[in-house]
């Protein structure tokens, strides 16, 4: 559908306040497809509204937004000009971007297939009996499908990330965001929520990752963007980030990161048990 | 006494088809109420935020005779059943609104975002993912006022509605036996609160089995 | 439209009438105290019949109407000898009433202190009744506040009933006055307006009394 040279997602000078408080002070960056990208930053330098803004439950205050080269949230009705999309054309632009948040947020009155099967069946009209069979591709291919009529009460806080993923994946995005999808789990659980991750980044889905993971995001991201006062400090390759960083502030995060969390660097999770296709 | 069972009786049903008309409107009222509270005009929630201000201070036996006695002064005359309706609805609808809004408040905000972000309409995640789990948050407290509701119908008695309280007023005129009377109509009532009180709990159960399930 | 000077005339009345509403709502609030203390300890106190005794109360309490109750009392204190006492009736039939919600009440609230206070009391050697009274009850109070004002607030509400056995409290004192003038709307509409003065003193003196518990004891 897009060129090969279209960036998947492309953030130009984004800005976001709330009140007098600027969050964002101009973002600006591009996803290519296929690409992972981790944004990396102290808490309060503005990651998770910056993965808001992208998918637009919260607007930003200025700045744009494009997804496949299309402009997110607004139209241009002539050169310069511009008006809010109608609601009903944003929530088909919001269909394209998969999300994964930080709390544990499944609908608890739906079994883990009926979680995933909701969007297919109520946004995109597929019959109960082909979403069933989307549901129990993704759910196997995230480990879960025995958990399938399990309700979320019943499965732990790892399954429950692991089907918000298929959850998000059943709307077959052309991007998935994951808002620190491990940094509400016990820290036994996160292993395998990053392996699915670990996994879809393998298949060249476009992720744009906001993690506190160093670990993940060095086996994993294309590319690391670190986050500082809302704005974009440092963008560089992993490794290059991770040993060699440019500025002052993202070494002091790395070594303050590292101190604390070098004990699941070097430890290295077996893959999920539905891995095997 | 046992030929004025069948009076009883009457005055049974009637409280059954007066208490089920209440909770009906009542209900109708609270959810109008409820949207006004949720609306973003400061014009539209302050009147419900003020209502329900007053009812929770005013008796409902004196609601009941401002409804029945000063309406008419203005010009609107309402026979008993009526009044005692009105009075039923406009006193239980604050009370109702209060526990509908604290149970849709209840739905995680994340849940919802969840639902906006695979693009669900606010209409479709309103009836598939806030209702669906607001309902079982609502039902438990629901009960108490429901229950309230029906046992306040033996108020209308005051006005002469002919619910069972009435009746039990009308056949003491003859026998002579008040207490024994009102004895058998509170077990009447007892009957029905707690038939009300069965079937509302089967309900919260059958809608809440996702929790346990 | 609105006649000052109905309500002027009628003033004497209507506030001998909220003397003895308020009069009425402090015998009932102790009744329904005292009464609900020993029914949620009755129920919580492990003899099996005063469990049941305590459930079977709160639910025919809860079950029928507060009218009824008070038709039953009334008519019910003459067959043991006492006769003519309406206000008595009231504060009985009024008081049993709540003392079923107050039961509910402090149930979940001691059920609530934490099971490591009572052994610690056990520990040290108190008796049940002491533990009762200084470990559990005080605490069960503090953090029942809110909700056992609430349901004060609702027996305020209720003893407007007591009209129908003719005490003369606030409501019937109006109806009263209307018997003799035919004009009901400035009476009634008065009469409201107090009942609402009750209410918003009463939970003012609640949230005072709540917040200096709450700072005495760092409870939220």
């Amino acid at each position: 559908m897009n060129s090969e040279f279209t960036p998947a997602v492309e953030v130009q000078d984004l800005r976001k306040s709330f009140g007098d408080l600027a969050v964002l002070r101009g973002v600006s960056f591009t996803v290519a497809a296929g690409e992972v990208v981790c944004v990396l930053g102290a808490s309060g330098s503005g990651k998770s509204t910056l993965l808001r803004c992208v998918n637009g439950l919260t607007p930003a205050t200025g700045g744009d937004v494009r997804i496949g080269g299309e402009l997110l949230g607004q139209r241009e009705t002539a050169p310069g000009r511009r008006e809010p999309l109608p609601e009903a054309e944003r929530r088909r632009q919001r269909r394209r971007i998969g999300m994964v948040f930080q709390l544990l947020n499944l609908w608890p009155h739906r079994t883990a297939a009926g979680n995933v099967m909701e969007g297919p069946m109520i946004v995109l009209g597929m019959t109960r009996k082909d979403a069933r069979e989307r549901a129990e591709r993704l759910l196997a291919q995230v480990g879960l499908l025995d958990k399938a009529d399990v309700y979320p009460a019943r499965l732990s806080g790892g399954q429950q990330q692991r089907v918000a993923i298929a959850r998000a994946l059943a709307m077959e995005p052309e991007i998935i965001l994951f808002d620190e999808p491990t940094s509400s789990l016990d820290p036994e659980l996160v292993g395998e929520v990053l392996n699915v991750m670990q996994d879809l980044a393998r298949r060249s889905t476009t992720m744009i990752v906001v993690t506190h993971e160093i670990g993940f995001a060095a086996e994993a991201a294309d590319r690391i963007i670190f986050l500082d006062e809302g704005r974009v400090l440092e963008e560089a390759p992993p490794l290059q980030f991770l040993h060699n960083p440019r500025h002052e502030r993202s070494r002091r995060f790395l070594e303050q990161f590292l101190s604390r969390s070098s004990a699941f660097l070097s430890s290295s999770t077996p893959p999920p048990a539905g891995e095997s296709r | 006494m046992l030929r004025s069972l069948p009076l009883l009786a009457a005055g049974l049903r009637w409280t059954v088809v007066v208490a089920i008309l209440g909770m009906a409107l009542a209900l109708a009222l609270s959810v109008v109420l409820v949207a006004m509270r949720r609306s973003a005009h400061r014009f539209v929630r302050a009147p419900a935020r003020i209502y329900t201000e007053i009812i929770l201070g005013v008796p409902i036996l004196v609601l009941l005779f401002i409804v029945f006695f000063v309406l008419p002064e203005a010009g609107i005359v309402i026979d008993p059943l009526p009044a005692g309706l009105i009075t039923l609805m406009l006193y239980y609808s604050p009370y109702l609104a209060e526990v509908i809004r604290g149970a849709l408040n209840a739905v995680p905000a994340g849940q919802i975002e969840a639902a906006r972000t695979v693009g669900m309409s606010r209409f479709r995640i309103a009836q598939r993912i806030v209702a669906p789990q607001a309902v079982g948050l609502m039902l438990p407290p629901m009960t108490g006022l429901f229950i309230g509701l029906t046992k306040d119908t033996a108020i209308l008695s005051v006005i002469s509605v002919a619910e069972l309280t009435f009746q039990a007023k009308q056949v003491i005129s003859r026998t002579y036996a008040p207490f024994e009377v009102y004895v058998l109509v509170a077990a009447g009532y007892w009957v029905l609160t707690f038939v009300l009180e069965t079937a509302l709990r089967r309900a919260e159960t059958s809608v809440t089995r996702y929790r346990r399930a | 439209m609105f006649d000052v000077a109905r309500v002027v005339e009628a003033w004497p009345l209507l506030a001998k009438g909220a003397w003895v509403t308020a009069q009425l709502t402090v015998a009932a609030t102790a009744v329904s105290l005292i009464v609900g203390t020993l029914s949620a300890m009755l129920q919580l106190s492990g003899l099996r019949a005063g469990y049941w005794l305590s459930r079977v109360y709160v639910s025919a309490m809860r079950g029928t109407p507060l009218l009824v109750q008070l038709f039953v009392v009334f008519f019910g204190l003459p067959l043991l000898g006492i006769r003519g006492e309406a206000f008595l009736a009231a504060v009985i039939a009024i008081g049993l009433n709540s003392g079923a919600f107050v039961t509910e009440i402090l149930r979940a609230a001691v059920l609530n202190v934490p099971r490591g206070q009572i052994e610690a009391a056990e520990a040290v050697g108190m008796s049940r009744w002491q533990l009762w009274r200084r470990t559990i009850l005080p605490q069960a109070f503090v953090t029942s506040l809110p909700a056992l004002t609430n349901e004060f607030t609702i027996l305020l509400k209720a003893t407007p009933l007591a009209s129908v056995v003719a005490v003369t409290e606030l409501t019937y004192a109006g109806q009263l006055v209307i018997a003799r003038t035919f004009e009901p709307t400035e009476i009634l509409l008065t009469v409201a307006a107090v009942y609402v003065a009750f209410v918003l003193c009463l939970s003012q003196v609640s949230r005072r009394m709540e917040s200096r518990f709450a700072r005495r004891w760092s409870i939220q």
